[in-house]
């Protein structure tokens, strides 16, 4: 008889195949918390919300509890029987410790990134400024409130939500930072307005054709703090992993991204597993077609 | 939406909301008016139905009960009416709650909507039905008397 909110709001039921009797414990449970966190939410004026924001305060329950039960290794049955009220406030308290890397890897991030005239980086470095003052753990942990929208090379996973999304980002941010401020600033710059000429005022990744630069130059045995190839060596390119079976073309790219990793003293394995992924992202556009190499590497003629 | 959510907690709000709504009848009985247990079932029934239409979830005991307080002593509620004016009333009040936004609380939208039927409404529920949701608004600045009386 009385509407709650949509079955897609309970994931954790449509993960697990509960039987319908522990889905039905399971929900009571859950609805017993989200009614704390509906008077929470509107501090005890309104004993009703819309459905729309009865599922948001769902979302941010679950986001949290799914968060804890990670952090614990424990199955998501363990929430049919568990105090769900003291594992959501576990969870709230892990969730500040992730705020608090979040605003270690945020000061490091305006500390060290260059954003080369990049306005989408700028304004993204000033969006997740406003998250710290914006972010609600209580109440909406899925969120990320504030404007994020500088295109990692790397995108964070789509499971990754609220503070959590924040720091995944933040990481893969230093990463390419870390990268592309080994080069020499000017040679970023003419390799960034080859790739685009208005790069500055578009949402372009800086790290993609610095990474794919250094790693082709890597393979061509050349100086890869150059920054620059032409369309001969691009097209050489091209033809060298064309030539090679999938596996083996993979493994003459992870090679190089690993040697380019040494020559920078990103000794860190987080920044090499970075740049082979991304390396080997781009293994299809080199190998379609000379000009598409060309097109990888911003070559020039 | 599935109908069949939360059938265990279901069962077990029905049980306690029928119980309130008994215990309302001690309140409204001194002003001769009480509802039968199948009015209250009905009644029970009309508000999940509201509350459907209008996409709205209920935390609480719902409105009925609150509703009975504030109207039960109307002089424009007689017992033969009773129960179909508390429908009415609690379809209006969750109406007006989507429509303003929830930016009035319960408590003043309960307060609103007493002052206009007891003022400009005289007992009108179709008066209710029509105002536009400032009039509510303004109705909870106003004293109760027919006038604003804001400091100009």
């Amino acid at each position: 008889m009385k509407r709650t909110a949509d079955a897609q709001a309970f994931p954790v039921m449509q993960e697990a195949a509960f039987t319908k009797e522990e889905e039905n414990i399971l929900k009571a449970r859950l609805f017993t918390l989200l009614s704390k966190q509906a008077r929470l939410r509107t501090q005890g004026d309104h004993s009703s919300l819309r459905e729309e924001d009865a599922a948001e305060l769902l979302d941010s329950l679950l986001f949290t509890l799914r968060c804890q039960l990670g952090r614990q290794g424990m199955p998501l049955r363990t929430l049919l029987t568990a105090d769900l009220g003291g594992m959501l406030s576990q969870g709230q308290d892990a969730l500040r410790i992730y705020v608090n890397t979040a605003q270690t890897l945020y000061q490091a991030a305006m500390k060290s990134t260059e954003a080369f005239g990049s306005r989408s980086l700028s304004d993204t470095l000033t969006g997740i400024g406003r998250f710290f003052r914006a972010y609600d753990l209580r109440l909406y942990a899925h969120r990320v409130p504030s404007s994020i929208d500088y295109q990692l090379c790397l995108p964070v996973e789509g499971n990754r939500r609220g503070v959590l999304y924040v720091v995944e980002y933040l990481e893969r941010l230093l990463i390419e930072n870390a990268l592309v401020t080994r080069f020499p600033q000017d040679r970023v710059t003419a390799l960034l307005e080859r790739t685009s000429p208005e790069y500055r005022e578009l949402l372009i990744n800086l790290y993609e054709p610095v990474a794919s630069n250094a790693v082709g130059l890597g393979l061509l045995g050349r100086d890869i703090m150059q920054l620059e190839m032409t369309y001969a060596e691009a097209s050489g390119l091209h033809q060298q992993l064309s030539a090679l079976p999938l596996a083996a073309a993979r493994s003459r790219v992870a090679a190089a991204a690993n040697a380019v990793c040494d020559s920078l003293k990103l000794a860190s394995a987080k920044h090499t597993a970075y740049l082979r992924q991304a390396a080997e992202a781009l293994l299809p556009r080199i190998c379609v077609s000379p000009q598409s190499a060309c097109g990888v590497f911003s070559a020039c003629p | 939406m599935d109908e069949k959510m939360l059938p265990a907690l279901q069962q077990g709000q029905l049980a306690a909301r029928i119980s309130q709504l008994r215990e309302s009848n001690e309140v409204s009985k001194r002003y001769g008016l009480s509802l039968s247990a199948a009015q209250i079932t009905s009644l029970i029934a009309a508000e999940s139905e509201t509350l459907s239409a209008c996409g709205r979830l209920e935390f609480g005991e719902g409105i009925l009960p609150r509703l009975i307080c504030s109207f039960c002593d109307s002089p424009y509620i007689n017992r033969e009416d009773y129960a179909a004016v508390l429908e009415t009333l609690q379809e209006l009040f969750y109406t007006y709650k989507n429509e303003l936004d929830d930016e009035l609380s319960d408590d003043e939208l309960l307060e609103a909507m007493y002052k206009l039927f007891h003022g400009e409404a005289q007992g009108s529920l179709e008066y209710l039905e029509n105002i536009a949701t400032e009039t509510l608004l303004k109705a909870l600045r106003s004293d109760g008397g027919d006038e604003d009386e804001e400091d100009g």
